[in-house]
């Protein structure tokens, strides 16, 4: 104890010969602060590490015999490839998300082995480097903020894993540990699938930024973006060509090799204006046909999304960008004015939309139209679970009712405000506010759904490392470090955060896994190519 | 704009990251000492639909908190085939720790059942547990493709309904079986138009009990002489009289006016069922409580 007690009081030292007061305070708050992050660091690391096992051990002993050796083989073929090239796993890792993602909604796998790719992949790492586990976990350098901001998120959504579960009874908690992998969104423990797709992003993250070899191919992994985009062009044509899967509605709604139509949209978003971005600087002609043929693709897929959200968020993107490549403050303004003319006309004439043979259209015109939007049903639902997301907030707002419980629409919350209620009344029938008030669903706002899930700060936790990454991408731009790729990139982003007001991507393994990369990929290169910014910076 | 990382902002981060910490762990710990209903509900797993009902597929054991409308509710239960081929599913329905029903289920399909619980008004949140004997995994035993549903389940189990009117031939009566005409052989006294109860049921006073009539009772568990029964009254929730059987012969009660007057409901426990074809008596599947009849005066 005496020695613990020494350890400690060792800890705030006087000042030295010369040292003032001021400089003490400081020394000893950032000993301080470093053995309270880097703790965290290294229980999220330890967390993580159990629960990828127990994901891998779940999947292996649930899985039919076939799939067992196919697993069994696959977790020993990543630990090797890790052991010789920790690089080289990452990068067939992070190409084949969209990979795994299509097989599995073309039904060639019968489920999507992402978690368990990542679970051996993390174990496969951790076992490597574990020797340098004190180093990664910033017990000798001052690790910069953005990471300690990304191990308070992990933190936050681990500690409240743990407090949820302990609330289960112990029998129905061993079992669930032990023998259920596929927690799904009606599951009483989805908060383990949810905060194991959230955490694992962040691990992502954390992985990219903290292992100096996989920083040091920042410029391979980049590259990597395009593969992606190819990858998903090739989903994207068989499902549209061929019809393989189906789509969501006969001739409309693209989502492979996603799952949904809005994400989906969200994803395919980023890709376009990277892209668009990209290309638009090419010198080299080839890169710029290929560039050109993949945007056409992907705009085909955009319309064809049948995803109003991704719609709107394209169109206010696109106008952004026309404005600001226009500079001529006169043709900006005939531009605005056509816009908002047409706009105008259609709702001044909305029943050629409305009335359309064509589905895709009329789902257009429902978009479009003001007064179409404010009767929709699925706009009014969003109005319902806003309402109660933020009477979660109001009751919870610092720690949430848990990740993923949300959607299991708790009794507790299951009436909405009067306010609310009397207003919709007035557009919606009784009954269907009752059916409302019955119906699961996600918030349809990532954002709002975090605060009632996890809490208000974990919101601005989330955001302040948006806006630290969005300030590094701009470091890069401003040094000139693949200028065009990251201010596609950063773009890219700022329309899937965008979506994200809608909708709540990041509940999906692929989708989580593919945005911590791209946050990744602008830290990373801000590491390798400003060194000395990055000591000064964020 | 770039923020030195020594200075005074990576000071003041630092300091409100560790702040919301601390905070997080503090009301964490008050929520878990607190008794605020956090868990909703356990037990179970994704819902799949049932002749146009959504219903979770429920573990072992589940409960969830509901907040009562009225007071009577009702469910309604799918039991997979699959699971009842071998051996019949015994399901316990109990509400806020109190049996409120044992139903053996021989054969899958949609099952309802609906309860007069008067006194559940008197509380915010009421919960509703099951408990079932047997469960099965449908993917291991190779009758669904769906990695899914890898997992133990037992029945799938509907959102709990509140009815806001009393039917007119009241609640928790079973259709005619087998066992009535073994009840019109042992019990001679019983008049025509009986029904039969499970555990609990639930007369509609004022359109099934003329003024001075008399209510019949008579059971046939097999080993009552061993394990007599008791049946428990209840008017409106408050508790009018019990009465104890120990033989198969039939009871008459003169429905108490005072407390008729006016009041809705006249419920009937039995302290428990019996099962004709458990027992092998006869093949009627039903859980038996009392056979009620009204004598008119």
């Amino acid at each position: 104890m005496s020695l613990i007690a020494d350890k400690i009081t060792g800890l705030f030292t006087s000042p030295c010969n010369g040292e003032d007061a001021r400089a003490s305070w400081r020394r000893n708050w950032e000993k301080v602060s470093s053995i309270v992050f880097n703790g965290i660091t290294a229980f999220n690391f330890l967390f993580f590490l159990l629960l990828c096992i127990r994901l891998v051990f779940v999947y292996l002993y649930n899985a039919p015999q076939s799939y067992f050796y196919i697993g069994c083989v696959g977790a020993i073929a990543v630990l090797v490839v890790v052991f010789f090239n920790t690089t080289l796993s990452f990068m067939i890792f992070i190409a084949c998300i969209p990979l795994a993602g299509g097989l599995f909604s073309c039904g060639i796998l019968p489920f999507s082995p992402l978690n368990f790719g990542f679970a051996v992949l993390f174990i496969a790492w951790f076992l490597k480097n574990i020797k340098n586990l004190r180093r990664l976990c910033c017990m000798n350098v001052k690790p910069p903020l953005l990471g300690r901001l990304v191990d308070t998120l992990s933190f936050i959504a681990i500690l409240s894993l743990v407090v949820t579960l302990f609330r289960y009874p112990w029998d129905y908690l061993l079992y669930n540990l032990t023998t259920y992998p596929n927690a799904l969104r009606n599951d009483d423990f989805f908060i383990l699938t949810a905060t194991f797709v959230m955490v694992e992003g962040l691990m992502l993250y954390r992985m990219f930024t903290l292992d100096d070899v996989l920083a040091r191919h920042s410029n391979s992994f980049r590259k990597l973006v395009y593969v992606q985009a190819g990858i998903i062009i090739f989903f994207i044509g068989l499902q549209f060509l061929f019809h393989y899967p189906p789509m969501y509605s006969q001739f409309y709604g693209l989502y492979s090799p996603f799952t949904d139509i809005h994400s989906f949209g969200s994803i395919t978003l980023f890709y376009f204006f990277t892209l668009l971005i990209s290309v638009s600087k090419m010198d080299d002609r080839v890169q710029q046909f290929l560039g050109v043929s993949a945007l056409a693709v992907l705009f085909i897929a955009l319309i064809f999304s049948y995803s109003r959200a991704t719609w709107i968020a394209f169109a206010i993107f696109i106008a952004v960008l026309i404005f600001r490549g226009l500079r001529h403050k006169g043709a900006i303004a005939v531009c605005a004015a056509v816009l908002l003319g047409v706009v105008l006309i259609i709702n001044a004439y909305p029943s050629r939309l409305l009335k359309s043979e064509n589905v895709n259209v009329r789902r257009f015109g429902s978009a479009m139209v003001v007064s179409s939007l404010l009767e929709d049903r699925n706009v009014l639902g969003r109005l319902f679970w806003i309402d109660r997301a933020l009477r979660i907030v109001a009751d919870y707002p610092i720690t949430g009712i848990g990740l993923g419980r949300y959607y299991g629409n708790p009794s507790q919350f299951r009436e909405f405000s009067d306010a609310l209620t009397r207003r919709m009344e007035k557009r919606v029938t009784g009954p269907a506010v009752k059916e409302m008030k019955k119906r699961r669903e996600n918030v349809h706002n990532y954002y709002v759904q975090l605060a009632a899930e996890l809490g208000i700060p974990a919101v601005v936790i989330f955001c302040a490392i948006i806006v630290a990454v969005f300030l590094q991408g701009r470091t890069l731009i401003r040094n000139n470090v693949h200028k065009n790729f990251f201010k596609g990139t950063l773009v890219g982003l700022g329309v899937y955060l965008f979506t994200m007001l809608s909708m709540q991507p990041l509940y999906l393994p692929d989708q989580s896994l593919l945005f911590c990369f791209f946050l990744a990929l602008i830290s990373m290169s801000h590491k390798k190519f400003t060194p000395q910014a990055a000591c000064r910076s964020l | 704009m770039t923020v030195r990382s020594s200075g005074a902002f990576r000071i003041i981060a630092e300091a409100i990251l560790m702040g919301s910490l601390i905070l997080i762990g503090v009301v964490h710990c008050s929520h878990m000492n607190s008794s605020e209903v956090m868990l909703d509900s356990y037990g179970f797993f994704s819902e799949s639909s049932f002749e146009g009902e959504k219903m979770r597929w429920a573990w072992r054991e589940s409960y969830m908190h509901v907040r009562p409308q009225t007071e009577i509710l009702g469910m309604s239960v799918w039991v997979p085939p699959e699971l009842v081929q071998d051996a019949p599913l015994e399901l316990a329905v109990m509400l806020n720790d109190r049996l409120l029903d044992r139903r053996i289920f021989f054969e899958g399909g949609k099952k309802s059942g609906y309860y007069v619980v008067p006194d559940i008004m008197r509380s915010q949140h009421v919960e509703v547990k099951f408990q079932a004997n047997k469960t099965y995994n449908p993917f291991r035993l190779g009758f669904t493709r769906d990695a899914t549903r890898n997992r133990e389940q037992s029945a799938a189990i509907g959102d709990i309904r509140f009815l806001r009117i009393m039917p007119f031939q009241g609640l928790g009566f079973l259709p005619p079986g087998g066992a009535d005409e073994l009840l019109r052989k042992q019990c001679r006294d019983m008049p025509d138009g009986f029904r039969w109860t499970g555990r609990r049921a639930t007369i509609n006073i004022e359109q099934e009990i003329p003024k001075g009539a008399e209510l019949v009772l008579c059971c046939l568990h097999p080993d009552i002489e061993k394990q007599p029964v008791s049946v428990e009254i209840e008017i409106d929730g408050k508790r009018s009289q019990a009465i104890d059987f120990t033989s198969h012969a039939a009871q008459t009660i003169a429905a108490p006016e005072a407390l008729v007057a006016g009041a809705r409901g006249l419920t009937l426990t039995a302290s428990r069922t019996w099962n004709p074809r458990i027992e092998k008596i006869t093949d009627d599947d039903r859980d038996l409580g009392i056979a009620l009849a009204v004598r008119p005066y």
